[in-house]
């Protein structure tokens, strides 16, 4: 074999493909995972401090509006059970959404 | 998913949100890429494999930056070559004979044990800008014009270290050393 050859020989070797690696793909999967959780959950501090200063406001305000207190109370069962609803049906269009990008 | 859809498709679906479309460019890229950094770092697979996971993470956290979606593997090679230095710089490289290349030699047929350690020196021997051209170039079959942006180095350089590569490598093989 010429030289020439020979390194056309070593660079054909060279090219053969690696074995793909499921391992790999795997543990990659993984870590993506976990950072994506870290950032949805660094991405909800703003909106967590923003509610807390919030309702911080809102108790010192109802404090001192004792009628506002007493008509919350009388609606207090009816906007419970609006929350609730309101609730499960974002959180199922929010979980089907998430359910079909994957 | 539809495993027909071309990068261009998955990179859109990724960056809208999919990590079952990121993980399907990774499936598609990660063999060539661990290629790329094991035959330019003329390391371990392990080291290899561990920097890739790397490129694919900081690849994910960036995917808003690639600028043309249908050209993403030069990207991720891009992305490697620049945490391939940086681990290259981290530490020194004693190692006169490259690993990865004398596997490379072993699996060819038609060489001798002395061209196998031969090939296996010389690409030792050659600089990290040497070794990452003559991979992209002559083993992946890349233009000089490719490997020129995802190295980010200017074309002439590139020219000159696959032709220096080459003759370098063709020498060790008992060819004539003029680049």
């Amino acid at each position: 074999m010429t030289p020439d050859q020979k390194l056309s020989a070593l660079l054909t070797t060279a090219a053969r493909p690696e074995p793909q690696g499921f391992a790999f793909s795997a543990d990659l999967a993984q870590r993506i995972a976990r950072r994506r959780a870290i950032y949805n959950i660094l991405a909800m501090v703003p909106v967590m401090l923003a509610a807390a200063a919030l309702l911080w406001t809102l108790d010192g305000l109802l404090k001192r509006q004792q009628a506002l207190i007493d008509l919350i109370s009388a609606l207090a069962p009816g906007l419970l059970n609006l929350a609730l609803v309101l609730f499960l049906t974002l959180g199922g269009r929010m979980l089907s959404k998430a359910l079909d990008r994957r | 998913m539809n495993t027909g859809w071309g990068d261009e498709a998955l990179v859109a679906a990724a960056r809208a949100g999919s990590d079952a479309a990121f993980m399907r460019l990774v499936q598609r890229h990660e063999a060539a890429l661990r290629g790329f950094l094991r035959r330019s770092l003329g390391g371990s697979a392990a080291e290899a494999e561990d920097l890739a996971q790397e490129v694919f993470l900081t690849a994910w956290g960036h995917l808003g930056r690639l600028k043309d979606p249908a050209r993403v593997r030069s990207w991720l090679c891009g992305i490697g070559w620049r945490k391939a230095q940086d681990r290259l710089r981290s530490r020194r490289r004693d190692a006169t004979r490259d690993g990865a290349w004398l596997e490379i030699a072993d699996a060819t047929p038609g060489l001798s044990g002395e061209d196998r350690l031969a090939v296996a020196q010389a690409m030792g021997e050659l600089t990290q800008g040497q070794r990452a051209c003559i991979t992209l170039c002559l083993v992946e079959g890349w233009s000089h014009a490719e490997a020129s942006e995802a190295l980010d180095l200017p074309l002439g350089t590139v020219k000159s270290y696959v032709d220096r590569g080459r003759a370098r490598l063709l020498a060790a093989l008992g060819g004539s050393h003029d680049a």
